[in-house]
């Protein structure tokens, strides 16, 4: 499922996919892969986007139906 | 009537570390193999062709699946971000060292084994590494970068195929 919300997120936060990879440790693909949602990052990962972008694990990862 | 069998990620990527350490022993316990046949039975190629296929198969699978999956562009990002030299540079600089690594290997295998007199082993020392050189390094260095190549390409392909945000999907 696609993740709008950490797409809108990064880019009120005026970064690329790029930029956001490298402040977390991950590949750019990585990134777009989650973006798409084509890959299911690991609960780290997931923490270390949140604190980048200074938003909660619910208003970036929860699902809503 | 089957039950559907469940899979634990946290198993699942415990098994994932167990079998990367299996192929780094198979491949080494291969390559130490290699060594230690051609210490006792001399350079012959076919005393060690189990070995050759374990370690040529393993390697190409690896880069073939990695293109073919997109992995290897973002090996290549990863690897650039945090080191001083490319990846491409890096891939060139070991075929060129591959290429004077052989010729110093047919060099010295000519002056030990051909030659007659310390004067004619030098000579024969210079002008064998000197043709080997000529012949090896271009061949390992165009090969490998060459296979680094395509293999981004593919790789580069599959990513953004891979990131296409489809609204029909």
């Amino acid at each position: 499922m696609k993740n709008i919300k950490l797409k809108m997120a990064r880019v009120e936060y005026d970064l690329s996919q790029d930029a956001l990879a490298r402040k977390v440790g991950v590949s750019r693909q990585t990134i777009g892969l989650i973006e798409v949602g084509k890959y299911n990052p690991s609960l780290n990962l997931c923490i270390a986007i949140c604190k980048t972008l200074n938003k909660t694990l619910d208003e970036l990862f929860w699902e809503e139906d | 009537m089957f039950r559907k069998k469940q899979v634990d990620e946290r198993v699942t990527n415990m098994q994932n570390t167990i079998y990367k350490e299996m192929y780094l022993i198979v491949m080494s316990l291969s390559i130490v193999s290699i060594v230690i046949k051609f210490a006792i039975y001399g350079i012959d190629f076919n005393m060690v062709i189990s070995e050759e296929a374990i370690v040529f198969i393993s390697s190409v699978y690896y880069v073939l699946r990695a293109a073919f999956l997109g992995l290897f562009s973002d090996e290549v990002e990863m690897h650039d971000r945090s080191s001083k030299l490319k990846f491409s540079t890096k891939t060139i600089i070991m075929g060129l060292a591959l290429g004077v690594a052989v010729s110093l290997i047919f060099a010295t295998n000519s002056a030990v084994n051909f030659a007659e007199g310390r004067a004619e082993a030098v000579y024969f020392f210079i002008l064998v590494f000197f043709v080997s050189f000529m012949i090896y390094v271009p061949l390992f260095a165009g090969y490998l970068g060459l296979t680094y190549l395509a293999a981004k390409r593919i790789s580069d392909q599959v990513v953004t195929k891979q990131l296409e945000d489809r609204e029909d999907k």
